[in-house]
């Protein structure tokens, strides 16, 4: 299927998802909207329970039991949503994949590695266990992990953390997909290992012109390595914005309490800013815009209707009556 | 505060001298008998209101040493002194009063609360160990207490399962400040909660220094909030201490590659992207390459030799020693080549 000109790989539109129990539904992701062009990293952030990893989900169609997921997601052009299962199976892996948090959960404890990627492969391409052999050892090597085949021998608990995480990306990238879900592939690792697996990443997109979707909550990696960025609060995208911007001049109180809540070296001494209070509850929200209780420049305004997200400068958007107002720097 | 009718010693709070924690294990059903080296020769002091920040890998044995500062592990050599008297040394009378003035807050506060006890249980039970109010006024005091983590009085009788990560972390520090300690010894309180709320308790713990005049003993791995609370930094490796400096000095100019390496890999927020776009293809990292190595096979001489990007021949083969540098007066590092690169 030929990638359509000038169209992003990956465009969604008006994504609700909502869990249907018991007693009505709860949405939890509202009217999410966003593109990917070609060989970018999109950083998406947000804290716990802001809808980042169902997002994610929804795109690989792998949503949990009782969630529904409505609106686009248009991939290479093409509806995903609503796609039969037989079809999503064939893009799942092979066009899109998906790295997440957790290495040690994520790979089989009583296979070996070998066989773990070797399987990614067999599964997608008509190639025989010898040349999937040849092909999961260089796929090793390309994800730096050092003498690759002894380590195709080695089974996941003989591996350090961040060779684990190398060994997800290795599966991921098997049949060389256009793009790469990473949903907080550095959480579990060290610093040292983070920054590793960052530039792994950053370097794979280069190499192979894959767009990335790289859902983290830490704001520095999103600095170092993605394009554009979408900050998500209570299920909604509240900030969209060119990473230059977003770090220079951002125009969502959320954004800019996310960014006061990092203790920065000039403010040595002097108290942090945090954001009071915690995310509420998705049946707990405050009617209006989502975030005007926790908000410290809201005006009773905000309550009423629940603001747009709009567009302020070329790419830079913001759901906040206030936007314009905003004047904020690091 | 009742501490402050005593007057405060000219001393260091707390004395760590040589430590070192050696567990042993066999390799193999049959193998000979092995030592993994958790802790191997650390000296560290923390003074009155002073925090003493602890860096490093996992592995590098923070949480370790972490254990027996606060006497909760024996060390295999070296000793822990509190206002200059061995820990190790004490009668019953002495180390319970060592456990009053000595508190520890643990990284997973869904773990170290007891799911069946309420937050009025939790935060009374020291309280009546060490007789410090009468039954009347011990409601009143963990009401007190609550305030002081910003948490309301209503909150009491409820049980850890109803409160988010960030208000169980408030009630582990409302706990630990039960007993008016002079130290707490804080074991990676921040890395399990969202970064807002991290930054609700770190404003709690920088109140805590200032206004209570507490102690810390911070271990973090997040570099950032190191140097907004520490005073003083240690940065360990596999056991060791690779280099203690001032956090202001240390943060300006690290003197060991392992401390460069560190600072290399926390992302920066700032400086870089506004003026050269976000795409790091060619910028590449001072990051250490490759994973820390097993306590169990410590490389020789330096043992951050085999990551390092500055290595000469001797580094494999004699361990440098922890000194002082020239022109670097207060400050300790741990290599042969510091002065050739800083």
């Amino acid at each position: 299927m030929p990638a359509i000109k000038n169209s992003p790989l990956l465009e969604i539109k008006d994504l609700d998802i909502s869990f249907t129990r018991a007693k009505g539904g709860v949405k939890v992701v509202d009217s999410v909207a966003f593109s990917i062009p070609s060989g970018s990293i999109f950083g998406l952030a947000g804290e716990s329970g802001s809808g980042k990893s169902l997002t994610a989900l929804s795109i690989m169609g792998i949503l949990p039991n009782g969630a529904r997921a409505q609106g686009s997601i248009r991939f290479k052009g093409r509806e995903l949503l609503g796609l039969p299962a037989g079809e999503m199976r064939s893009i799942r892996g092979k066009e899109i994949s998906m790295v997440f948090q957790e290495p040690m959960t994520s790979l089989n404890p009583v296979l070996k590695i070998g066989y773990q990627v070797k399987e990614a492969l067999l599964a997608h391409l008509p190639i025989s266990k010898k040349e999937a052999r040849d092909r999961a050892v260089q796929l090793l090597r390309s994800v730096m992990i050092p003498s690759p085949e002894q380590r195709i021998n080695d089974y996941p608990h003989q591996l350090s953390g961040g060779m684990r995480q190398r060994v997800m990306i290795a599966m991921a990238i098997a049949c060389n997909p256009p793009l790469l879900i990473a949903d907080e592939p550095t959480t579990a690792l060290d610093v040292t290992i983070e920054a590793q697996i960052l530039e792994l990443i950053d370097t794979l997109r280069a190499e192979r012109d894959m767009s990335v979707l790289l859902i983290t909550h830490d704001l520095g990696a999103i600095a170092r390595h993605a394009r554009t960025v979408g900050v998500m609060y209570a299920g909604r995208i509240v900030e969209l914005a060119p990473v230059e911007e977003i770090f220079a001049g951002p125009r969502h109180p959320y954004t800019i309490g996310l960014l006061e809540s990092i203790p920065f070296k000039n403010k040595k001494g002097s108290p942090l800013k945090p954001i009071p209070g915690s995310v509420p509850p998705p049946w707990g929200l405050p009617p209006g815009c989502k975030f005007s209780d926790r908000c410290s420049f809201m005006i009773p305004a905000c309550q009423q209707a629940e603001p747009e997200l709009e567009e302020l400068a070329s790419g830079h958007l913001s759901r906040c009556i206030r936007a314009r107002e905003m004047k904020w720097s690091l | 505060m009742e501490s402050l009718t005593l007057p405060l010693t000219e001393g260091p709070l707390i004395t760590a001298r040589d430590l070192r924690k050696f567990f042993p294990f066999k390799k193999g059903l049959f193998g000979r008998e092995m030592e993994l080296k958790a802790v191997d020769g650390v000296t560290l002091e923390v003074a009155e209101n002073r925090v003493l920040g602890v860096v490093g890998e996992s592995g590098s044995g923070k949480s370790t040493l972490a254990r027996m500062v606060t006497a909760l592990d024996r060390p295999t050599s070296g000793d822990v002194l509190f206002r200059g008297k061995s820990v190790f040394a004490m009668d019953r009378r002495e180390l319970k009063a060592f456990r009053r003035s000595v508190q520890m807050i643990f990284q997973d506060p869904f773990a170290s609360l007891n799911p069946r006890a309420t937050v009025f249980d939790t935060i009374a039970e020291p309280i009546k160990i060490h007789r410090l109010a009468g039954k009347k006024d011990i409601e009143q005091k963990v009401a007190g207490l609550l305030k002081d983590v910003g948490l309301s009085r209503e909150v009491m009788h409820r049980y850890p399962h109803e409160f988010s990560g960030g208000q169980r972390q408030r009630i582990c520090i409302a706990r630990a400040l039960a007993v008016s300690p002079r130290l707490i010894v804080a074991d990676e309180p921040l890395s399990a909660l969202d970064v807002s709320i991290q930054a609700q308790i770190l404003n709690i713990l920088s109140d805590l220094k200032r206004r209570d005049r507490i102690s810390f003993l911070f271990i973090s791995h997040d570099l950032r909030v190191v140097e907004y609370l520490s005073d003083e930094v240690l940065v360990m490796y596999l056991g060791r201490v690779v280099e203690r400096s001032e956090a202001d000095r240390l943060f300006e100019k690290p003197l060991h590659p392992y401390t460069a390496g560190l600072f290399a890999s926390a992302p920066a927020i700032k400086a870089r992207q506004m003026s050269e776009g976000p795409v790091s293809g060619q910028e590449k990292t001072e990051a250490p390459k490759g994973d820390i190595p097993s306590p169990i096979d410590i490389p020789p001489g330096c043992p951050f030799h085999p990551r390092c990007p500055r290595r000469f021949s001797p580094c494999g083969k004699v361990s440098p020693l922890l000194m002082e540098p020239a022109g670097q007066p207060g400050r300790l590092v741990a290599c042969h080549l510091w002065n050739q690169f800083s």
